[in-house]
């Protein structure tokens, strides 16, 4: 403890660099980065199919989905809520989509409807959520089992297939020989990123998921803030929906299962906690790499099927853990 | 000596006859009492199940008009409504019933139920082992994997390198895998199983993990998808890789995408179920259990298997025909 107090006050002599490097290499961000770096590097020497151009482009482009989830999800999760329904309304946005575009409806209006069902969906958790005061658990839980269900009894569980050209383009298709939804992913959680930092509406949900009370009472729209959580939250979702059903030519009500899990665990890897107030779109962003480049790795090493569950589930455990002993670390200095 | 031969195949023959005459004279009595047999899905309204209870149907009218047959169950996956669904039918001391189990523990007490009334209870397709049901009708799935082994032996013999899409946990993936790996050892001996996918039992997460598998493995020169979801997977991986005709597919079951993949040649074969036999075999075997005889072999009920095979059959662009327009009720 001693040690630890002393610590700020022999670092100040150093120069102002070396400070910033060192205070980047113990940061959340600076370990994720150092992780992917390793994973890859690892990778990339056991194994020479790691770096061609087709292994990373169906890597990034596999990782999207998991991508637009996480982002939501970090958002929720900075708000110190939950949103357990991504995954089935990532599911049930797909359905209403394809089912639309079956009907005949041009493409991009059933994009429309699609995204404006996703948001809808968000709102009505929001609603609960923000305005009835009910726990996020509960509502997205109950919203995961509707959304599901809905998909399900939309279609009994067929495949909704023979999707429009046009349609699928958008998942197949890549401009500058860039795959179109890492085309649009990337920049759009670039900005989404930077908002949640510098801009004021967006950066109030750190406040309100430290301290609700505190935040209400200085004067941010606590409920306001939070309903929109949602809505982003279920929107991206719904822009997974989206490029998952046009790049694999199909609609299924499976689809996105397990998603929320899967984007839970890269946000927290990331940096988020359950308890609300941290986490950051590029730190989320890390952790679905992470997750990305082991689940690679274990195909491109020929690691046995069985353990590739158990070696998400490690990293996630680790991640945590040195979360958490960071902050006794913090909290004790 | 030929005496003694005609007089065998004339009592032969007469024994033939008085056999089949037996159900004939029958429905004369029976007909007056119209029996009802239930099938309880999940899923209602799914082609699947859709064509088992067409072939319950059609074994319906094979046996007379007193047979009435009625489609019961959510049109969801939950298992619970189906054990309601089996209440009811049984409330209603129906003549039998057919039952898939969404999934294997839930419908017990309901089934178990049905069998202490007397009313026969056979599942089809998804089974429950641990209930009292008679009979289970549906696919072996270590003889589909099989199946499905022998056919890719004769594709490419022992110049086959396979990679397989799967993933861990159900039982029935696991022994899929196991038939196909012994058939394809037995009759081509040269192949080889160069790898295992985990494709989390979803389509995006295939494409993802069947792309790595053949880079990682460029000599692999077929896929095994070993359920319904990998197949459209795995020729979208071939397709983002360039390798359209040196990568074969054998995908499995045929959901809409995979037959269209058929069509457009970018998976040559797909392992068919047979549900309609399910649903056809299932009503005969629940008819014959509700008839007991003076044998004292199947308990309080009449003669039944205590289960049936319905088999695979290996469908190429050729034979995926019927499948295109499935019935619906």
């Amino acid at each position: 403890m001693a040690r630890n107090a002393t610590k700020p006050t022999a670092l100040a002599g150093v120069t102002h660099t070396a400070d910033a490097a060192k205070r980047l290499l113990t940061s959340r961000i600076g370990t994720l980065v150092l992780l992917n770096l390793l994973a890859a590097t690892v990778l990339a020497i056991l194994s020479p199919q790691f770096l061609t151009q087709s292994n990373l482009t169906s890597v990034i482009v596999g990782m999207t989905y998991t991508l637009l989830l996480a982002s939501g999800m970090t958002l929720v999760l900075v708000l110190a809520g939950i949103d357990l329904s991504v995954g089935s309304v990532l599911g049930l946005t797909g359905i209403l989509t394809t089912l639309m575009l079956t009907w005949g409806v041009p493409v991009p209006l059933a994009i429309i409807g699609g995204l404006a069902l996703a948001a809808v969906a968000g709102a009505i958790n929001g609603m609960f959520i923000a305005v009835f005061k009910i726990a996020p658990f509960i509502v997205t839980l109950a919203m995961m089992s509707v959304a599901r269900g809905l998909a399900t009894v939309l279609t009994s569980g067929y495949f909704v297939s023979n999707l429009p050209r046009e349609y699928t383009q958008i998942g197949q298709g890549s401009i500058f020989g860039i795959p179109i939804p890492v085309l649009v992913t990337i920049p759009l959680l670039f900005v989404f990123d930077y908002l949640l930092r510098n801009w004021r509406p967006l950066n109030q949900a750190f406040f309100i998921g430290a301290n609700p009370a505190a935040a209400a009472l200085s004067g941010i729209p606590v409920a306001t803030v939070t309903f929109f959580g949602y809505v982003v939250s279920a929107s991206l979702a719904g822009v997974a929906a989206i490029f998952m059903t046009s790049r694999l030519g199909m609609g299924f009500f499976q689809f996105g299962l397990g998603g929320e899990l899967t984007a839970i665990a890269a946000a927290v890897i990331g940096g988020a906690s359950l308890r609300g107030g941290s986490g950051s779109i590029l730190g989320t962003a890390l952790g679905v790499l992470l997750l990305a480049i082991v689940n690679n790795g274990f195909v491109l090493l020929r690691g046995s099927p069985n353990w590739l569950n158990v070696m998400s589930g490690l990293i996630l455990v680790i991640a945590v853990a040195a979360d958490a002993y960071r902050q006794r670390r913090g909290r004790t200095a | 000596m030929n005496t003694v031969k005609r007089l065998i195949k004339v009592s032969l023959l007469t024994l033939g006859m008085l056999l089949l005459a037996a159900p004939l004279a029958q429905p004369a009595v029976a007909q007056q009492e119209t029996e009802t047999y239930g099938m309880v899905v999940f899923l209602r309204g799914s082609e699947f199940f859709n064509w088992a209870y067409a072939g319950m149907v059609d074994a319906a009218a094979a046996i007379g008009p007193h047979v009435r047959v009625e489609l019961q169950g959510p049109a969801e996956w939950d298992a619970s409504l189906q054990a309601r669904a089996i209440d009811q039918l049984v409330a209603r001391n129906v003549a039998g019933i057919l039952a898939t189990a969404g999934d294997a523990e839930t419908m017990i007490p309901s089934i178990d139920r049905a069998i202490s009334r007397g009313i026969p209870v056979i599942t089809f397709d998804s089974d429950a082992p641990d209930s009292d049901r008679l009979a289970f009708v549906g696919t072996n799935n270590y003889q589909a994997g099989f199946r499905a082994g022998l056919a890719v032996a004769e594709w490419l013999g022992n110049d086959a390198r396979v990679g397989v899409s799967l993933f861990p946990g159900p039982t029935h993936i696991r022994a899929r895998v196991d038939g196909f790996k012994d058939a394809l050892l037995q009759a081509a001996p040269g192949a080889q199983i160069v790898a295992e996918v985990n494709d989390e039992g979803s389509v995006s997460q295939a494409e993802t993990a069947i792309t790595a598998m053949l880079q990682a493995n460029p000599q692999i020169n077929v896929i095994f998808a070993s359920h319904g979801n990998p197949g459209p997977g795995a020729a979208a991986a071939v397709r983002n890789l360039g390798l359209q005709g040196r990568v074969d597919i054998m995908a499995f079951d045929f959901g809409a995408p995979v037959l269209e993949l058929i069509q457009s040649g970018e998976i040559r074969a797909t392992v068919g179920q047979n549900p309609y036999l399910m649903g056809y075999m299932g009503l005969m075997i629940a008819y014959s259990a509700r008839r007991p005889t003076e044998v004292p072999l199947f308990g309080s009920f009449g003669p039944h298997p205590g289960g049936i095979d319905t088999g695979v059959q290996i469908l190429y662009i050729d034979a995926i025909e019927p499948f295109l327009n499935p019935p619906s009720f």
